[in-house]
């Protein structure tokens, strides 16, 4: 899974958003790094949609725009859920492995 | 309408009709409201990394992948098809080049001498060969890396093959603009590789299913580049008549092979119609019509030289046979392409 799909699916878990909101979003979750631009956005929700991994949910019109909200799936959030563990157990073994780092340079420190 | 809205749905035309009909209105409303509600809506422009994300997108809906329409999804394979027949081609000429820049290293014994005008030896020694190998390589690389499901570093290994090529290029054009003699025909040979190259840029993108090619397959280019070189070294180590197989030298090898493949492709479409696909046809005739004009000018070369023109009908029938080859590919390719549906399903609240 990308990084942008993996933040889109994450910005939709707590409720449906449009396009700009799934944006801000990102942008929030990511603390700023990921700033999504609107073709970016679209090819991801395209393929997301084509997955079954997000749905619309449903249409509104805007100051006489057209606005479209998107939901995820329970496909989507469990793909969510499968990649959020993954990349966590990565995480917790770089955490452990800098810990015994740590924990062997502090013992040399003080033997020094 | 403000004058940005404008500018970007002007923007916005690089997609397909059909998918701008879908996702016009809401894309135009989430770009306004990302740009804010500004007073001077009037004076700005999309940025360069908005259009470039959309003409990005235009690509990916153009040259489909994963989850895309059916006819949307068959010129992204015809694309990555074109890729990665070009590169195979490529790595097998490459192969053969490799063959014969060592035979001219004279690694395999002493080069036979054929008489003026038709020696082995290399015409500008010096570091000429060592590029040309090193391109080659890039080639076989390019072609090995697509296979093993790599296509950024068979896009890296592709530019890097072209390098030399397009430099000779780039020296050919400015001693063209000085001698007003444009050597026109280096530009045709270049683009035997440009383009696929290119095909490898736009085809491989990130909605591109994964390449699942036999591992196999990443020892075609030496596998058919090894035996076609040693028959034509050996061949032309028979004398006294070498002329007989000048035909059979790099490009007269990849016309052949593409009129094989072609007539192989298209009696699977006559004879097989649940194996039809517009992508192989299609693929195959972008390849012959690249191959055309260089062997149009071979068959010119061969008709106007005295010595050579005991092989001319040979070299000319091959360029009527790659004509007739591309001109059936086509057909059959854009009539399977018809029979597909055009657009894509709608999003529709569920």
């Amino acid at each position: 899974m990308t990084e942008p799909a993996f933040f889109i699916l994450t910005a939709l878990v707590d409720e449906p958003r449009h396009g700009y909101g799934i944006v801000q979003e990102v942008a929030e979750l990511s603390g700023g790094r990921v700033q999504l631009k609107i073709g970016t956005l679209y090819g991801v929700l395209d393929r997301l949609t084509a997955e079954g991994l997000v749905e619309l949910d449903r249409e509104e019109v805007w100051q006489g725009r057209l606005r479209r909200y998107y939901r995820i799936t329970e496909p989507g959030a469990h793909a969510l859920d499968a990649e959020a563990v993954r990349l966590a157990e990565n995480a917790r073994s770089a955490l452990d492995r800098l810990q015994g780092r740590h924990g062997a340079v502090r013992i040399a420190g003080g033997l020094a | 309408m403000s004058l940005l809205e404008e500018r970007y749905r002007r923007v916005l035309r690089v997609l397909p009709a059909s998918y701008r009909a879908e996702r016009e209105e809401e894309m135009v409303d989430a770009f306004l409201e990302s740009v804010g509600e500004i007073a001077d809506a009037d004076e700005r422009k999309p940025r360069w990394s908005e259009v470039a994300s959309v003409v990005a997108l235009s690509v990916r809906v153009r040259l489909g992948g994963i989850g895309a329409a059916p006819r949307a999804f068959a010129a992204g394979e015809t694309v990555r098809l074109v890729a990665l027949l070009g590169l195979l081609l490529n790595a097998v000429l490459s192969a053969m080049h490799l063959g014969w820049l060592l035979r001219v290293a004279g690694v395999f014994g002493p080069i036979p001498d054929f008489g003026p005008g038709f020696g082995l030896g290399w015409s500008s020694p010096g570091s000429v060969p060592i590029v040309e190998g090193l391109a080659s390589v890039a080639w076989i690389t390019a072609y090995a890396a697509l296979i093993g499901g790599r296509p950024g570093v068979a896009r890296a290994a592709a530019l890097l093959a072209l390098l030399p090529a397009g430099w000779d290029l780039a020296v050919d054009v400015v001693a063209a603009v000085s001698s007003a003699n444009p050597d026109r025909i280096s530009v045709l040979y270049l683009l035997f590789g440009v383009i696929p190259a290119l095909a490898l840029l736009a085809g491989f993108h990130r909605d591109a299913p994964p390449v699942h090619r036999a591992r196999w397959m990443i020892a075609v280019p030496v596998a058919t580049g090894v035996p076609l070189w040693l028959l034509g070294a050996s061949l032309l180590g028979w004398k006294p008549a070498p002329l007989a197989w000048i035909w059979a030298d790099t490009w007269g090898i990849a016309g052949l092979i593409v009129v094989v493949a072609g007539v192989v492709c298209l009696a699977v479409h006559r004879f097989s119609p649940g194996r039809r696909t517009p992508a192989w046809p299609l693929a195959l005739a972008v390849l012959a019509l690249l191959l055309l004009p260089l062997r149009v000018q071979a068959s010119i070369d061969y008709l106007s030289v005295p010595e050579l023109r005991g092989q001319a009908p040979l070299v000319v029938a091959l360029t009527a046979a790659l004509l007739l080859v591309a001109g059936a590919l086509l057909i059959s390719g854009v009539r399977s392409a018809r029979r597909l549906p055009k657009d894509p399903a709608a999003p529709r609240p569920a």
